[in-house]
C-alpha cells in the first residue's frame, strides 16, 4: 500500500488543478509557513521574503497542471520556491556569486557533528549565522518535508553532495552557537 | 522522512516572526494571475467591444423585426437570434475587460469561446448576405449542402468541446473517489498498526 502522504498530496494536486477554491487554500495553509521559513533564510530581510513567497505562489498555481508527480509536491514546492529566491538575488547582487562552495565554511576540530536540537531558538538563531550554503541545507533537513533524494533534488546536486554539506552544515552551527556560548561566559 | 522530533520543526517554525496572512493569500495569487492591461490593450478590447456592439445592431435587428413566413424566415431569423445573443455575450467580455483594465484568468476561455462563434456567424452572415442572391438565381441545392456544411461544422466542434469536458469531469471524479477510498484504507491501516504496536 502507498504512503497515506502520497495518497494526499495526489488528491490535493487533482482538486488544485480543478482550480477549486477550498483545495488551492488548503494547499496555501499547509505550505506557507515552512516555505516562508525557507525563504526567509535564503534572502536578506522579512520584504523580500513576503515577496518571493508570492512570487513562487504564483509560479506554483500555473505550473501545477504540469506536475507530473503530485507525490512529489513538497520537493516541488520547495524547488520552485528556492529557484524564485535565487533570481531575486541573482537579480539583486549580480556580481556576486551566489551558494559558493562551503569549503571555507568546514570547521577542524569537530568530527562529530551531533546538535542539541531541544532549544528550536538556538538553532534558528544559528541558521541565521553560517553560510547560504549550509543554512539552506540545513533548514530543508530540519524542516523535515523532504527526504535526502528530495533535498538533493530541490539542490540540484547529487545525494552524496547533500549528505556532504549537511555533515559540514552541522559542524559550521555547532561551531557558532559554541562560540555564542563562550561569549556570554 | 527525516527522523528528527516533529515537533522540533514546529518550534522551529514558531521562531519565525515574519507572519503572513494565508487566509488572504489565495486571494492576492488570484489576483496576480490575472493579467494587466496597458492602455493599447484596453484600446484594443474597447474597439473589439464596439465591433460586437455593431454584430449585435446587425444581427439583432433582421431577428427582432424580420418580416415574412415561410420555413427559411424562420430558420433565418433563429440563426440571427443566436448571433445576437453571442455578440451580446462577447461585447459584455470584451467591454468590461476594457473598462476594468484586467484580463481575468476565468474570462480567458468564455472570450475564447465567443470569439469562435463570433466567427461561424460571420461566416454563415456572409453567405446570407453574398451566397443567397447567387444560390437564387444558380444553385439553391449547393447553397444548401456550403449551409448545412457550416452548421454541421459548429455543432460538431461544440458537442466535441461538450464530450471531452464532460469526460474530463467524469475522469477527475472517479481518480478522486479511488484516491479517497485509497486514503481511507492507508489510514486505516496506520491506525490498525498503531494499536497493534500500543
Amino acid at each position: 500500500m502507498r504512503d497515506k502522504k502520497a495518497i494526499y498530496y495526489e488528491l490535493l494536486v487533482l482538486r488544485c488543478r480543478q482550480r477549486r477554491p477550498d483545495a488551492l487554500e488548503e494547499l496555501i495553509q499547509a505550505w506557507e509557513r515552512p516555505l516562508l521559513y525557507y525563504v526567509r533564510r535564503l534572502v536578506d530581510n522579512d520584504d523580500e521574503a513576503r515577496l518571493v513567497l508570492q512570487e513562487a505562489w504564483v509560479k506554483v498555481f500555473e505550473g501545477l497542471g504540469g506536475l507530473r508527480n503530485p507525490e512529489r509536491l513538497p520537493a516541488w514546492l520547495y524547488r520552485i520556491a528556492r529557484n524564485t529566491a535565487v533570481s531575486h538575488l541573482r537579480a539583486k547582487c549580480r556580481e556576486r556569486t551566489l551558494f559558493e562552495s562551503d569549503d571555507g565554511a568546514r570547521i577542524a576540530g569537530h568530527g562529530d557533528a551531533h546538535l542539541d536540537l531541544d532549544d528550536a531558538e538556538r538553532i534558528h538563531y544559528g541558521l541565521g549565522r553560517i553560510s547560504l550554503v549550509h543554512r539552506e541545507v540545513l533548514t530543508l533537513f530540519f524542516l523535515q518535508d523532504l527526504s535526502l533524494e528530495e533535498i538533493a533534488s530541490v539542490l540540484e546536486v547529487p545525494v552524496g553532495t547533500v549528505k556532504s554539506r549537511l555533515h559540514h552544515a552541522k559542524q559550521a552551527l555547532r561551531a557558532v552557537l559554541e562560540e555564542e556560548e563562550l561569549s556570554h561566559e | 522522512m527525516n527522523e528528527l522530533d516533529r515537533t522540533f520543526r514546529e518550534r522551529l517554525l514558531n521562531m519565525e516572526t515574519l507572519h503572513s496572512t494565508p487566509e488572504g493569500r489565495h486571494t492576492q495569487v488570484r489576483e496576480m494571475l490575472d493579467k494587466r492591461l496597458s492602455l493599447m490593450p484596453r484600446i484594443g478590447f474597447a474597439l473589439l467591444a464596439l465591433a460586437g456592439l455593431g454584430t449585435a445592431i446587425a444581427f439583432g435587428s433582421p431577428a427582432f423585426t424580420g418580416k415574412g413566413n415561410g420555413e427559411a424566415v424562420i430558420v433565418y431569423r433563429l440563426l440571427m437570434t443566436l448571433g445576437f445573443l453571442v455578440a451580446v455575450v462577447w461585447t459584455a467580455l470584451t467591454g468590461w475587460t476594457a473598462v476594468s483594465g484586467v484580463l481575468r484568468r476565468a474570462q480567458r476561455p468564455w472570450i475564447a469561446a465567443t470569439t469562435f462563434a463570433m466567427g461561424f456567424f460571420y461566416l454563415a452572415m456572409l453567405m446570407f448576405v453574398f451566397a443567397i442572391p447567387v444560390a437564387r438565381e444558380e444553385s439553391r441545392a449547393e447553397f444548401g449542402t456550403q449551409l448545412a456544411l457550416l452548421w454541421f461544422f459548429l455543432l460538431n466542434t461544440v458537442g466535441l468541446c461538450a464530450i471531452l469536458a464532460v469526460l474530463y469531469r467524469g475522469q477527475f471524479r472517479s481518480q478522486e473517489r479511488l484516491l479517497e477510498i485509497e486514503y481511507r484504507l492507508a489510514d486505516l491501516a496506520e491506525r490498525l498498526a498503531d494499536k497493534g504496536r500500543g
